[in-house]
């Protein structure tokens, strides 16, 4: 499309200009699009240089005075601040330790089921708490492990003491990690039970010939298969791992419970919604984790596109 | 081979899947069956297993709660116009991006960029509030826009379509948006049904932006209201009309019951439209 022929048969590049009002279709489609983009995310990008300003709403965004670090310095000198880092670190190493094997586990176990009824049944119970939303989950939980939960009046119909679940520090963490795998380890299986759909099924039945047995297939031919999907979604998790999801911490956690759940993004909402709110250090705060995002979000991108080589980024 | 009898490991398989099927159920059934049983019930067998008694009674409270009805009606009109702006933005970028534009890169690199970095919260929430958003419904809406994988995936399935359909209709004359809204739309319904329902029940769960920018009750979506009855007995006293109150409330089946109407309509439809959220994640992953 780049040339065009005269009536000569000459070959002429055609100018930059043409080529766009040839195409001005398609920038008026696009355009909405990158309106959307500009508004919500590229003007917020600009409204970072709050971070090394103090707001005053008076003089808006950019009319605040510049105050170079002195935000930083005041977010790392906050003991509830690096409460909320420590937090955000341990929560995703626990979902990842916990989460990332068990939709593994739950797929292979899976693919041995012979039942084709039984796997769409299956099927539909694993994934539809996947779209769910954390309020509604949340209501379920707290219905189910609250103190007159129906897991604590069985322990108290067998005996034994009622148990805080809900807002005890020790065991909130778990909590979290539980529910998520509770959430979303259905959803997650299905990726893996396309890729072991993709397995050539003819390995399986000369393996069989072969006396191999599950086990023996399971490692050989199964593993094998995912192994890659395995590895890419490995490190996408890493790279996700400082949206410890917001909405699920805060529709569960409760004061008794911020020193072990309170993450970044919680901290932030609530030292600006429910304090009085200094928008500069607040933004300081978002930036901290933005940077160290975007890092692991790059590595992990860069990583996958080795493993793959054909990354979508 | 495939016709072998079931072996010992055949069963403890089909247990264990059988067992964690049961795990994700239970609290679901627990929070129905309270829904369902007049409080006398519920406090008498703490450990019900099976309605011994059923009442509606929680859910016409639900129902006969006017701030519930608004939520829901709210819900619904952020879910269908949410819905229709998510799926227009991400299907015109993907059909633009799919093609040799002058700028293209660009644009590919300025829209994902947004998926490595952003302003965070605080830049955010100023800007909606310097657009005049606040306190519109609005600011459920626009601040929505598209989400950067579904276009991905619209990309790929926009390519499998062949040139020659396209080239045919240029020659009759029709124009770019034309052709996406008559022929490349139509020939690619299956796809377009796949992200319209993940936008869709994103839109459905809505509340976080609700929180954020809506201060009047009367304009929150149902599940922030939902959020907000769960959190404190107060708020489900206030939802409930007065002159119902002086009948024996029952706050946890009403909470229960508010919470089971949420999800309804995901838990209702997902059976049947299972497959095309299924196809959606696949080829997400093929993508990865």
């Amino acid at each position: 499309m780049n040339t065009v022929y005269t009536d000569t048969g000459q070959r002429v590049k055609k100018t930059l200009g043409k080529r766009i009002w040839e195409y001005r279709y398609f920038y008026l489609l696009l355009l909405p699009a990158l309106i959307f983009y500009v508004l919500f995310a590229y003007v917020p990008m600009a409204g970072i240089q709050l971070a090394f300003k103090h707001f005053s709403i008076l003089k808006g965004i950019w009319g605040s005075q510049w105050t170079g670090l002195e935000n930083f310095k005041a977010v790392f000198s906050r003991a509830d601040f690096w409460v909320a880092f420590k937090n955000t670190v341990i929560i995703s190493a626990l979902k990842l330790c916990f989460g990332f094997p068990i939709p593994i586990l739950i797929a292979i176990l899976f693919n041995e089921l012979r039942s084709r009824k039984l796997r769409r049944t299956l099927q539909t119970i694993y994934t539809f708490p996947h779209f769910l939303s954390w309020v509604t989950l949340a209501g379920i939980i707290m219905n189910f492990l609250g103190d007159q939960g129906f897991v604590n009046n069985v322990l108290a119909a067998l005996g034994m003491r009622r148990s805080e679940f809900m807002v005890n520090p020790q065991m909130f963490r778990g909590l979290l990690v539980f529910s998520d795998i509770w959430k979303e380890s259905g959803w997650t299986c299905i990726m893996y039970l396309a890729a072991m759909a993709g397995i050539d099924p003819s390995l399986y039945e000369s393996a069989t010939i072969d006396g191999a047995n599950r086990w023996n297939k399971i490692v050989a031919i199964t593993w094998p298969g995912i192994r890659e999907l395995a590895a890419i979604l490995l490190i996408l998790a890493v790279g996700n791992a400082m949206n410890v999801s917001f909405d699920q911490v805060f529709n569960l956690y409760s004061p008794p419970v911020y020193s072990s759940a309170d993450i970044i993004d919680t901290y932030v909402y609530r030292i600006t919604f429910k304090m009085t709110p200094d928008y500069g250090f607040s933004t300081a705060v978002g930036l901290f984790k933005g940077v160290i995002n975007c890092a692991l979000l790059m590595i992990a991108n860069g990583i996958q596109k080795r493993l793959s080589d054909s990354s979508v980024f | 081979m495939r016709s072998k009898k079931y072996s010992g490991s055949d069963f403890a398989i089909l247990l264990i899947l059988c067992l964690w099927g049961f795990i994700l159920l239970f609290p679901f059934y627990n929070s129905v069956l309270i829904s369902l049983v007049p409080q006398h019930v519920f406090q008498r067998s703490p450990l019900l297993l099976y309605p011994k008694e059923l009442t509606f009674s929680s859910y016409s409270y639900v129902f006969h709660s006017d701030l519930l009805l608004t939520g829901l009606r709210n819900t619904v009109f952020i879910a269908v116009v949410g819905t229709v702006y998510n799926v227009l933005l991400t299907v015109s970028a993907a059909y633009t991006l799919t093609k040799p534009i002058p700028g293209r890169k660009f644009f590919m690199a300025f829209i994902i960029f947004t998926m490595f970095f952003s302003g965070g919260l605080i830049p955010f929430y100023l800007q909606v509030k310097n657009l005049g958003l606040v306190n519109t419904v609005w600011a459920m809406i626009l601040p929505t826009g598209m989400t950067v994988m579904y276009m991905l995936i619209m990309q790929s399935y926009f390519r499998t379509i062949p040139a020659e359909i396209e080239e045919s209709a240029r020659l009759d004359g029709a124009n770019e948006i034309e052709i996406l809204f008559q022929i490349i739309l139509p020939l690619s319904l299956p796809m377009l049904a796949t992200i319209t329902l993940f936008y869709g029940v994103e839109r459905w769960n809505e509340w976080y932006n609700g929180m954020l920018f809506i201060s009047d009750v009367q304009k929150y979506p149902l599940q922030l209201l939902i959020m907000n009855m769960l959190q404190s007995v107060n708020s489900l006293q206030a939802a409930i009309p007065q002159a119902q109150q002086h009948e024996a409330a029952f706050s946890l089946g009403m909470q229960m019951a508010a919470v089971i109407v949420s999800m309804l309509p995901i838990v209702c439809l997902y059976p049947f439209l299972q497959k095309y959220f299924v196809k959606g994640l696949t080829l997400g992953s093929v993508k990865l």
